[in-house]
């Protein structure tokens, strides 16, 4: 069964990090719902945070993927909690632009 | 005073080249990174192997790596130069091969703006790298070449491509490099968990049907004493995947052979009878597996990989340990008791009779019309030394050499397993000679794969690298010709090769060549491989429409595999 999954990386910084974990996700046939990427309170350290929707198994063996990239601190994922408002939000747009 | 101290940043390299014991290097020079090749000329004391493509000198720095353990090291220049690298990347990720590829860049000024011979090689290498890095200035060059080598080589092994912007080689820098012993975000060698150790032995112990399946693991972490010495406590068979061969000795009474499409039939056939798999240092492939959801019935599954994301990967699996094999080996045997499966065993000895008398006998009988690949592989096996190097390229005669060379020592048996790389053959052969000059190298091809890397029949002879190359010519793209006549009524499309005279081409480039057709002239052949000094090579036209057989149709149960064409 697939779900919306929320996914955080957080990683040393360096050039060709996001295309790194980008790629790991196209690898599993994926594409990323929601991205965000920070500098989180450590200095060097990147923040990434991601939404894809998956099966159960997929997303354990993605995160372990990413774990297991060298600058990689740490992956974990958890299921999305549905937003009510912001999916009610965003059916609005889809009607009016549609 | 400063001044004095600083030296350039292609210098630097070539000290921290030694300062990591690399003896050889595999490359190919060119705009962006001549000033390398100019410090390389004048330190003059490392060698360069120039390949005639940059990718037969990464399947020769990956040969070299598969034999020695430590990493092969491979140069390229920017742009083509760097994506020639690209087949080789993929293959060593696939096989665990430490690498360290150094590839020139433009200057740092010009990247980006689709300068002559640019390439996003950072880009292009990602998805087929266990790690790259970008270094446009020389401040940063010497930690990320502590990095990659220490990368390269722990934990599980891969591939690392350091690409290098011209201007950094004559950037002048303060030389202190150290080597890397460890990185805050990596754990290369995580510890097994003692508690899952302890429940694999209790699983163990109670076991009464149980096979160890190993992979590569075993040779990358030097456990074949360990995985023998576990495997005569328990009583329990073993069998191999096709990198996993020559780990265990192929004449160790335990050993029954390998697993897989064109495994043995006995561990293809019993797998599904096992009430316990202890699966060590392998990632259970399609290959081996076939359809995973029919895969292992009636198993308790144990897996022991030092990669966590091959835990639950392809297979659900009830216990999994993270950690070394060796390591994880030696505590397991000191935890489980001493038993004998004599039944179980004889199992696999009936299966193995079946397999012999249906399948081997006429395989290796040399007694027919036509040479068969079986019969001259087994036949060299018996007359090369036990501790040959045998390389192979990609297809029937890859099969074949798989199954029928008898493998009794570690780290003797290269070949592309993961990526199935055509043309990887005859570079990793003159790599593995150069990473071994004291052991026989007998590389066997097949007449497809020899034809997309026969140029570095020069790099062998310019390196004096002594292979021995039997090119097994049956005129077909054999492995697709197999399943064009099992799967697609023999609608032969496009696997028919015209052919050059293989062994005159050879012997213009320089080589003492022979060609042989006849099962009679076989021994004498043989005779004559073993006794040129140098490199030779040796034609051999071997039967047209030879099947490899036993075989897993793909997707279908391992317990289905066939013996023989089925007549339906």
């Amino acid at each position: 069964m697939k779900n919306s999954y929320l996914v955080t990386v957080y990683a040393h910084d360096r050039i060709g990090l996001l295309l790194r974990v980008a790629q790991l996700v196209t690898r599993k046939n994926l594409s990323i719902d929601r991205l965000t990427l920070n500098e989180s309170a450590v200095p060097g350290v990147t923040w990434i945070s991601l939404v894809v929707r998956t099966d159960s198994r997929t997303i354990q063996t993605l995160v372990k993927q990413l774990e297991k990239q060298i600058e990689v601190l740490q992956a974990f994922h958890a299921e999305e909690p549905v937003r009510k408002g912001q999916l009610l939000m965003e059916q609005r747009t889809a009607h009016s632009i549609s | 005073m400063k001044e004095t101290t600083e030296i350039s940043g292609a210098d630097a390299i070539m000290l921290a080249l030694q300062a990591e014991n690399v003896e050889v290097m595999f490359g190919y020079p060119g705009g962006a990174i001549m000033p390398l090749y100019d410090s390389m000329y004048r330190f003059g004391n490392l060698r360069h192997v120039l390949s005639r493509h940059e990718q037969g000198a990464i399947h020769a720095a990956q040969g070299y790596a598969r034999v020695t353990g430590k990493p092969g090291v491979c140069l390229t220049t920017s742009g083509p130069g760097a994506t020639n690298l690209l087949t080789g990347l993929a293959d060593a990720f696939m096989d665990s091969t430490p690498l360290v590829c150094i590839t020139g860049q433009v200057n740092a000024r010009y990247i980006g703006s689709d300068a002559f011979q640019e390439a996003d090689i950072l880009g292009l290498t990602t998805p087929v790298t266990k790690w790259n890095v970008r270094i446009t200035k020389a401040t940063d060059l010497l930690e990320a070449l502590a990095q990659g080598f220490f990368i390269a080589g722990s934990g599980r092994p891969g591939p690392v491509v350091i690409d290098i912007a011209k201007n950094v080689f004559t950037e002048k820098i303060v030389y202190d490099y150290k080597p890397c012993t460890g990185i805050s975000s990596y754990v290369p060698v995580p510890e097994p968990d003692e508690k899952r150790i302890r429940k694999a032995a209790e699983w163990i112990n109670q076991a009464e049907r149980p096979i160890l399946f190993f992979g590569q693991g075993i040779t990358l972490s030097g456990a074949s004493n360990e995985l023998r010495l576990l495997i005569e406590k328990a009583g329990m068979p073993a069998a191999s995947t096709l990198l996993g061969l020559s780990a265990l000795p192929a004449s160790h009474p335990l050993n029954m052979g390998m697993l897989g499409m064109h495994g043995n039939y006995a561990p293809n056939i019993l797998s599904a009878r096992a009430d316990l798999i202890l699966a060590v240092g392998m990632r259970f492939d399609d290959r081996v597996t076939s359809d995973p959801s029919t895969f292992l019935p009636n198993a308790r599954i144990i897996h022991v990989d030092i990669d966590a994301s091959e835990h639950g990967k392809v297979l659900h699996t009830h216990l999994t340990i993270a950690g070394d094999a060796r390591h994880t080996l030696s505590r397991l045997l000191e935890q489980i008791e001493p038993a004998t499966k004599h039944e179980w065993t004889e199992e696999f000895r009936m299966l193995r009779k079946t397999e012999d008398s249906r399948v081997c006998d006429d395989d290796l009988d040399n007694g027919g019309e036509h040479i068969k690949m079986g019969a001259i592989i087994r036949k060299m096996s018996e007359r090369f030394p036990k501790d040959t190097i045998v390389v192979t390229d990609v297809g029937q005669h890859q099969m074949k050499a798989a199954r029928y060379y008898p493998f009794e020592e570690p780290r003797s048996f290269v070949t592309s397993g993961g990526l199935g790389t055509m043309g990887f053959g005859l570079p990793a052969a003159i790599g593995a000679k150069i990473g071994c000059p004291n052991r026989q190298v007998l590389a066997f091809i097949g007449d497809g794969g020899f034809q997309m890397t026969l140029q570095e029949i020069m790099t062998a002879i310019q390196e004096k690298a002594a292979v021995k190359i039997v090119v097994l010519n049956n005129g077909f793209l054999g492995m697709v010709r197999q399943w064009q006549e099992l799967f697609f009524a023999k609608r032969y499309a496009s696997t028919e090769l015209l052919n050059p005279d293989f062994a005159r081409v050879v012997e213009a480039m320089g080589l003492p060549s022979r060609r042989i057709d006849q099962p009679s002239e076989v021994d004498e052949a043989i005779g004559w491989l073993l006794d040129e000094p140098g490199a030779c090579f040796l034609e051999v036209a071997v039967d047209p429409e030879e099947n490899v057989f036993p075989m897993v149709p793909a997707g279908t149960p391992v317990s289905e595999m066939l013996l023989e064409k089925s007549n339906t």
